[in-house]
């Protein structure tokens, strides 16, 4: 039970569109900024400070064949205010700097079919879960240097 | 889906798609005190919600909402 205050952030208004965004993950990167995934593949940054809040948005990189590339979790670590992490229905884990805008990430190819939930397991290292091939697996472990497994 | 009761878990209804929709009750404060709401969205993402100190954001549906705590009465106050 939620008791306090409650302000309207943000509502999608696409009525008209045949795909309608719906909220997938929120992330609190500091106290001033939130990020937020939205099906199919949306991904936003709120300053709260401002009233219209997103001020930025972008799209989730989508393979060929891929219908969609939902967010379903967003991380981020303390020490680096200006970078996240989102995982969700795609097989990589994306390392966003909000400096570059969402044009451009760095990935770490996990093979999972989906990842749903990641961590930061400690300052280079990455712990995600999701599955494979339709079998669960609870945490990958992948250090944060492009290229490494 | 599930709800633990005082004595004992009970399925309360099944789950028949990830999108389903579920009520929960809000409390908010106004002038005249805490009253009462209930609302129904739409919920399907575990990870659609970020909690910081004395507030929340949570996604529902095409919804983003915060919520702030409402500041803790002191005792004079609750008295008063």
């Amino acid at each position: 039970m939620a008791v306090g205050e409650i302000t309207l952030v943000h509502k999608f208004d696409d009525h008209n569109l045949s795909e309608r965004s719906l909220i997938t993950a929120v992330h609190t990167l500091d106290h001033n900024t939130l990020m937020f995934g939205s099906f199919p593949s949306g991904i936003h940054l709120v300053d709260v400070r401002q009233p219209r809040g997103i001020v930025h948005r972008g799209q989730l990189p989508k393979a060929p064949s891929a219908a969609q590339a939902t967010p379903l979790c967003i991380a981020s670590q303390s020490h680096r205010g200006d970078e996240f992490l989102v995982c969700g229905r795609f097989p990589s884990v994306l390392l966003y700097d909000i400096r570059k805008g969402f044009g451009a990430c760095r990935s770490v190819y996990s093979g999972a079919t989906s990842l749903s939930c990641l961590t930061m397991g400690s300052r280079d290292r990455v712990i995600a879960g999701g599955s494979y091939k339709g079998t669960k697996f609870t945490s990958v472990s992948a250090n944060r240097r492009p290229g490494n497994h | 889906m599930w709800r633990k009761f005082p004595t004992e878990w009970k399925e309360v209804g099944e789950i028949r798609g990830l999108g389903g929709r579920e009520s929960f009750r809000l409390s908010q404060t106004n002038s005249n005190g805490l009253s009462a709401a209930h609302a129904t969205a739409q919920l399907g993402y575990n990870n659609a919600m970020s909690v910081g100190p004395g507030f929340l954001y949570f996604g529902a549906g095409r919804i983003l909402e915060q919520v702030v705590r409402a500041p803790l009465l002191t005792r004079r106050e609750r008295l008063t």
